[in-house]
């Protein structure tokens, strides 16, 4: 089929109007199926989450581009375009028939792991599949062995959740029985599964109908043309993007803590290669595929794409474009595409890992470069069956995103207390949690002195305390345990991660979180006394982990669990922030006045800067910097209570 | 065989790489010797390029050939003939 490619170089001619006007009409399309998504699926992590995000692929000569898509959650939208032609190479088109709709949540097919499921709508138009529509979310429960799809000191995928390669899930809009006799009778919570499903699967025959109600009125030679030129325009704009940074390998590397099962730690190394408008980015040098499950097997073909669509083009429409002028190497066999049976469950460390070692490869680059967001989300999967009055024997599933800092920039502070860049999700919606699950969430907030130290410093990370009202079994995603998120340009580190276990939780004794009386560590850096202390202290002190990849702790009913989340790494010198910035800060509560004079030099009495005291600080921290013995020091809270 | 591509050993060594097969051929575009061929994932998914070195020019995109065992993984019916249901 040949589809006329408009210029998209519209500054001369001025846009194709016709053509525009379908582009956003796809858009438009997606929106709706977003909409009709989030508002009938029955489970938190879609409904308010919103870890889902639906997509329009257009068939090419090549395969399936993607053409729109309305996201929930960015790292979907990088990985879809891959699913579709990874199930589209396993099924034959000829046997589609209108009204089918086919399921997968392979991660050697594409998925980002098991609990992400896929389900695909052929479009027909004139009696041949010219769409797919997607629609894509985070399921609460698939079976296995742990609830909730992060598989901690798993080994294998036969120990994970449900796996299924394409599998047909509605023939002609009818549902076939097998598939979801499988999928309900192997679940925890099968009726929010049920309500899901029947909601991902509802919001492509809404897509369907818009889709074709725009084909109706633009006519589907144009409205493909519409869908080339969104691609068209989006691939220009990254290739500009790319040819701003100057042609050359720029290397990085990061870490994972551990996978959960041994201590080491696995490297995530990257070659960020720039020739014109066209990158490789080679992860070749990374570690091999762990033993537990932190490894991905595809997905990060696509998410890693995340971090250039950042830096260089973050406006324009995502869509197959901003993948076209990239080819990504991933290494067979290594932490970002592990082989089976290895486990792949556990993919929200890794994902931000690799987005944060692009980030460090091209911020040699650019000086409009940025520091890491937190890096982790840590995730904490909640479960049980209910025993409060009213819903007695209910079988319950939750989510928490502590939600951490993005990293300072090159012209501003990170943005505080938000999910890092590979979801964007938003955390529960703490009253819907309260009402559907046996959990009371204590406080979420913003915590100081989390935030790297920088001239332009990290956004803030936060304290998240959830008590429990039915005996809970809880599963830990989190890791940065020992660093945060690392600083750029001389900027200094975030505050790492640390997570306690509060027996008799009474908001009255416990409602601070700087005091640490009745608290049991359970997983950080402490010192002597139990202080977090990421600089002096010593990892696993006292501590019942020693990973933040844990499952199956149990909260008992009247307990609760605090996890502190770290903030983003600092951009520039923190001894060159502006003094009044500082000032600000420690005012609002964000640094301490001790963290001022630590980390930025800056002295404070009685909330104004002793102008002469600073000078004095700043320049003995200079020179100690210079002399080998003071560095920016790892972002930590440091007013306890013991 | 159809299910001999499911299961793989992890691999010996603590760190792994893409290997790039240079190839005899001349970029048309800058002129380079330095031309090679190695898998990559593209916008669609895993294939091979024969890619310059020195600017990036892609001289050829192709599927895998069984050999190159790229991606190692494969659906184990890939070449069957399929149902109405898959
Ligand atoms: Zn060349």
């Amino acid at each position: 089929m040949t589809t006329t490619t408009p210029a998209t170089d519209t500054s001369a001619t001025g846009p194709d109007v016709e053509l525009d006007i379908l582009r956003y009409g796809l858009i438009e399309v997606a929106r709706e199926m977003l909409d009709s998504l989030m508002r009938s699926a029955f489970s938190p992590i879609c409904r308010d989450i919103l870890d889902c995000t639906v997509v329009i692929h257009m068939r090419t000569d090549e395969g399936w581009e993607v053409a729109a898509l309305w996201e929930g959650c960015m790292q979907h939208a990088f990985v879809a375009p891959h699913i579709a032609n990874f199930l589209m190479d396993d099924w034959d088109i000829d046997t589609m028939q209108p009204g089918d709709v086919v399921f997968t949540n392979d991660p050697w097919r594409g998925s980002l792991h098991q609990a992400d499921v896929n389900l695909f709508r052929p479009v027909f138009v004139n009696g041949r599949v010219e769409f797919l529509l997607q629609s894509t979310s985070h399921l609460v429960d698939l079976g296995g062995p742990i609830p909730g799809g992060f598989s901690n000191g798993a080994q294998s995928h036969f120990e994970e959740q449900l796996k299924l390669p394409p599998t047909l899930l509605y023939a002609n809009d009818v549902a076939v029985r097998p598939t979801f006799n499988f999928l309900l009778e192997n679940n925890r919570v099968p009726h929010l599964v049920l309500g899901d499903l029947r909601a991902l699967h509802g919001c492509l025959v809404v897509g369907e109908r818009q889709l074709q109600d725009l084909i109706a009125r633009g006519g589907l030679d144009d409205v493909r043309a519409a869908g080339r030129y969104a691609i068209d325009a989006t691939e220009a704009s990254m290739r500009r993007g790319i040819a701003s940074i100057p042609d050359g390998d720029y290397s990085a590397e990061d870490f994972l803590d551990e996978d959960g099962v041994t201590d080491e730690p696995i490297p995530v190394a990257v070659t960020v290669k720039v020739r014109g408008d066209s990158m490789e980015i080679d992860f070749s040098g990374s570690a091999r595929q762990p033993l537990g499950n932190s490894s991905t097997a595809w997905c990060e073909a696509g998410r890693c794409i995340e971090a250039v669509k950042l830096m260089v083009d973050p406006s324009t429409p995502v869509n197959s474009g901003t993948l076209k002028p990239i080819d990504v190497l991933l290494p067979a066999g290594s932490v970002v595409q592990t082989l089976p049976p290895s486990s792949a469950s556990s993919h929200a460390d890794i994902g931000p890992r690799v987005i944060n070692v692009v980030t460090q490869a091209l911020g040699q680059a650019t000086e409009e470069s940025f520091a890491c967001d937190t890096g982790t989300a840590v995730y904490i999967g909640f479960s049980g069956i209910d025993t409060r009055t009213g819903h007695k024997g209910t079988p319950w599933g939750a989510y928490g995103l502590a939600g951490g800092g993005w990293g300072g920039t090159w012209k501003e502070d990170g943005v505080s207390f938000c999910v890092t860049p590979i979801g964007n999700c938003r955390t529960s919606v703490q009253e819907h949690v309260e009402i559907e699950s046996p959990l009371v969430v204590a406080q979420h907030e913003m915590l100081i002195d989390t935030a790297g130290a920088g001239r332009f410093r990290g956004g803030l990370g936060s304290v998240y305390t959830i008590m429990a009202e039915s005996d809970t079994l809880v599963t830990v995603v989190a890791d940065r345990l020992r660093r945060g998120a690392a600083g750029a340009n001389g900027g200094g580190p975030g505050a790492p991660a640390v997570g306690w276990y509060i027996a008799g939780f009474d908001l009255a004794e416990h409602g601070d979180p700087m005091n640490l009386r009745g608290a049991e560590p359970l997983f950080g850096v402490f010192d002597e006394q139990g202080r977090p202390d990421p600089v002096h202290g010593e990892f696993g002190r006292g501590a019942r982990y020693t990973t933040g990849k844990f499952s199956n702790l149990v909260i008992k009913a009247g307990d609760a669990i605090r996890l502190i989340i770290g903030g983003g790494g600092g951009w520039g010198d923190p001894l060159a922030r502006e003094p009044e910035r500082v000032r600000q800060d420690v005012r609002n509560r964000l640094v301490s006045v001790e963290g001022a004079r630590l980390s930025y030099g800056v002295v404070l009495a009685n909330g104004e800067i002793d102008t002469a005291a600073t000078g004095a600080r700043r320049a003995e921290l200079t020179a100690a910097r210079d002399a080998g013995t003071w560095e920016v020091p790892i972002a930590a809270p440091l007013e306890w209570t013991l | 065989m159809a299910t001999d591509r499911l299961m793989f050993p992890r691999p010996q060594t603590a760190r792994v790489s893409v290997e790039r097969t240079p190839v005899e051929s001349q970029c048309p575009s800058c002129g380079s010797r330095d031309v090679a061929r190695y898998p990559v994932s593209n916008h669609l998914g895993p294939r091979m390029v024969v890619k310059c070195q020195t600017c990036f020019t892609r001289l050829s995109v192709t599927r895998a050939e069984p050999e190159d065992m790229w991606p190692a993984w494969r659906s184990p019916t890939r070449d069957w003939p399929a149902s109405r249901v898959g």
